[in-house]
């Protein structure tokens, strides 16, 4: 009868060896799945370390200009590309409904990316690699990348952020 | 004899806290608050600028 407060000194009372077991089982499962998440972080490359600025959607746009106006190489659609030394900062900006600019980068080599966006918040999600990051107005978002495989890579907003959200595609182009 | 063996042993701490309904509805609000709300807002509000060095590498003197 639950609705009744059970009888006084119930927890002194001995557990059966099945509920022992239950609970241990438990407590097993629970402690493996807390500590796969720090496995998943250093083997599975998942979660990874990173590091936040806080800016605002202003002077990310005018340093973003600025590294476009510096290493532009030419245009797609529109879009500026570049293509920025290996080991330097890399800056991507979100706004709707574009990922600016495409970005061409060498295989093998690390480049710090700086992931913002201008207007409200969009997902920097890199195809066919399993990896998404969320990327917030006002917050410049620093990760670094080193292209594995050769080919081009889209870069797909997962985040809805409006009537165009589909359309934004930006792209990562990796050479030898 | 059960009750005699009841009444020398005390109560378990953690049995008391269980069993008031009240100071577990308050941990729950304030563990949560306090270890989500709180210290993500403390992180928050710890956060630097973008270092002055890639800026100006970038903008140069402007």
């Amino acid at each position: 009868m639950a609705l009744l407060p059970p009888e006084e000194g119930w927890y002194f009372k001995r557990v059966a060896k099945d509920e022992k077991m239950w609970i241990t089982l438990a407590l097993v499962v629970c402690l493996i799945l807390f500590f796969w998440m720090i496995v998943w972080h250093i083997y599975g490359k998942q979660n990874p370390s990173f590091t936040t600025y806080r800016t605002t959607p202003e002077e990310f746009n005018a340093l973003t200009m600025a590294f476009i106006e510096k290493y532009k190489v030419g245009e797609m659609n529109g879009i500026p590309v570049v293509e920025p030394p290996p080991n330097s900062d890399v800056f991507l900006v979100g706004k709707m409904w574009r990922w600016e600019p495409v970005l061409v980068l060498r295989k093998g080599q690390e480049y710090r990316f700086h992931i913002s966006s201008l207007d409200l918040l969009h997902g920097f999600s890199l195809q066919p690699v399993n990896m998404n990051f969320m990327v917030y107005p006002g917050y410049d978002y620093v990760l670094t990348f080193k292209p594995t495989s050769t080919g081009e890579f889209a870069i797909v907003c997962n985040e809805f952020c409006g009537i165009g959200h589909h359309m934004m595609i930006g792209k990562i182009i990796v050479k030898e | 004899m059960e009750e005699r063996k009841t009444e020398e042993r005390k109560t378990p701490f953690l049995q008391l806290v269980l069993d008031d309904f009240m100071l577990l509805l308050f941990l729950g609000v304030t563990i949560y608050a306090v270890s989500y709300l709180i210290w993500g807002l403390i992180e928050l509000a710890w956060l630097s600028p973008i270092p002055a060095e890639i800026k100006q590498e970038l903008l140069g003197g402007r």
